[in-house]
């Protein structure tokens, strides 16, 4: 009933609704033009923390184009050459000087000895869904670029020697694995489609709708569990949740019956809609992460006036306005998405997880021959060391087992058992 | 560039989501859903925790934890099916049982 009444009153929250996103949006585009040149920039002290008009936000607007021309001579770059070349072993690239980002780029994956170890140890045979490690402390490896070409290659020895151990300068920028740019497309979409679905389940006036989509947040997060290296886990996830659960509230919902759906609440479903029309292409144009400066930019736009288009063809017969503030949300989204690009940084910064994002190998901690998240291994830590909270666990699903068929049982027949 | 970020990022949007729907639902079904969300953001967290660590009791405390999920589904849909039979509806507003 909260539904069916679209009056005015119902009507004004939509509107400052609109109105904030709107303005999210504006705040939100502001903020990421000028934090997106510096995602490639280190994390040194302050870098992100510090807010604007200081140098490194200033020269974080400048155009694209730019950045991608002399990635190496930017001031903060050229410090934290300076003071790689100082610490000896924390250094930088190989061959190419001046080409552009994404040659330079190109280039420092032929370096000399970098590839095969990397391959082998972190992502070799069946470990190819895993993680490519955070790259932001290898961004730094790409900016001294100052270096002559034979003093470059001194430091590239000096660097595969000492690969272990520097965590600057050590980690390519990008694991390019066989495959690794399809990983990441494959989490991003799998990401947004996680969120939308979330956001169906608790949307939806129908609760059968809700646990059909719940079940796709399943069967997604089953496949984030992949990325994680836990298959036991995601046969779990599928076994007992997509199998069980979903399976048991399907069963109550059919059985209790449900009310026709009647009235879908409007906002939610345009929201939804674009929401998924947006993060799905979002996540697409993440594919042109991969390019820097104009042609991420490019790839961004297109990708995002293409859901425009749909949205435009999709929602001709609203109102402008209407139209206004859908497009307002979407775009709000949509930047999200794209806020979400910087979120290693940005967010890992905020909430101190700047260890782990330091240390982008340690998501490479676990051996790579599979040996980690398999049954064998998650059997040893059940059955040794948490056994007992395991064999709490049988007695609480006896008891749920004996609670549940003695609460279904109804007053009629319980009263018929005793007597 | 997905980091370990990414796998946070998504269980906490997950989790506020789920919370986002216990607290907003009207309908006791989707509230269990949502509680299911929940869970499953922090079974997330944890996964992704014990990647980090390269630990495998953290997988193991969320595989306890999905049995536990399926006690808390099972006990609560027969709450709800009771309450039903009751009642007749399944409007968390309308189960003020207690209050009169």
């Amino acid at each position: 009933m909260r539904i069916k009444s679209r009056t005015w009153a119902r009507k004004s929250p939509k509107i400052g609704l609109t109105l904030i996103i709107g303005l999210f949006t504006l705040v939100s585009a502001v903020a990421t033009a000028q934090a997106q040149p510096r995602r490639g920039q280190p994390r040194g002290p302050g870098v992100m923390a510090r807010g604007g008009g200081n140098t490194a936000v200033r020269r974080g607007s400048a155009p694209p184009s730019k950045r991608a021309v002399l990635p190496g001579t930017r001031g903060i770059g050229a410090r934290f050459a300076r003071g790689m070349r100082s610490g000896g072993k924390k250094t930088a690239r190989t061959g190419v000087r001046r080409m552009p980002r994404r040659g330079a780029r190109a280039g420092q994956h032929r370096g000399p000895g970098r590839r095969p170890g990397k391959l082998g140890r972190a992502t070799g045979g069946a470990r190819k869904i895993v993680v490519p490690p955070k790259a932001s402390g290898t961004k730094l490896s790409t900016k001294p670029a100052k270096a002559s070409q034979s003093e470059a290659q001194r430091l590239a020895k000096l660097k595969a020697a000492n690969k272990d151990k520097g965590v600057f300068g050590a980690v390519p920028r990008k694991t390019k694995t066989k495959g690794g740019l399809m990983n990441q497309l494959l989490f991003y979409v799998l990401f947004s489609l996680i969120i939308c679905f979330c956001l169906v389940t608790i949307t939806r006036k129908s609760p059968l709708m809700a646990a059909l989509s719940l079940l796709v947040v399943f069967l997604g997060l089953a496949g984030i569990y992949l990325f994680l290296q836990a298959p036991f886990m995601a046969a779990i996830q599928l076994i007992v949740y997509a199998g069980a659960v979903i399976v048991l509230f399907v069963f109550v919902i059919m059985s209790i019956g449900f009310d026709e759906e009647r009235n879908i609440a409007n906002l939610g479903t345009e929201i939804l809609y674009f929401a998924m029309a947006f993060m799905l292409t979002g996540a697409g144009a993440f594919v042109f992460h991969a390019g820097s400066g104009w042609t991420y930019v490019a790839g961004f736009a297109a990708m995002e006036l293409l859901a425009l288009g749909f949205i435009i063809l999709a929602k001709m017969q609203y109102p402008v306005t209407r139209f206004l503030g859908i497009a307002s949300v979407t775009f709000a989204l949509a930047q999200v998405v794209r806020l979400l690009q910087l979120s290693p940084v940005f967010i890992g910064k905020t909430v101190g997880l700047k260890t782990h994002l330091d240390a982008p190998k340690q998501l490479f901690a676990a051996p790579a021959d599979g040996s980690f998240g398999n049954a064998k291994a998650i059997g040893q830590s059940v059955f040794t060391e948490n056994v007992f909270a395991f064999e709490a666990l049988s007695l609480l699903l006896l008891a749920s087992v004996v609670a549940a068929v003695v609460i279904v049982r109804s007053r009629q027949e319980n009263k018929e058992q005793t007597s | 560039m997905i980091s370990s970020v990414h796998f946070l990022l998504l269980s906490a949007l997950m989790f506020m989501i789920g919370a986002a729907g216990v607290l907003l639902r009207r309908n006791i079904l989707v509230v269990l859903m949502s509680i299911e969300l929940m869970l499953n953001g922090a079974n997330l967290a944890l996964i992704t925790f014990s990647r980090i660590q390269a630990n495998a009791h953290g997988q193991s405390l969320a595989f306890l934890v999905v049995a536990i999920a399926a006690a808390e589904a099972a006990v609560g849909l027969a709450i709800v099916v009771a309450i039903f039979r009751g009642r007749r509806t399944t409007n968390v507003d309308d189960l003020d049982l207690m209050k009169n």
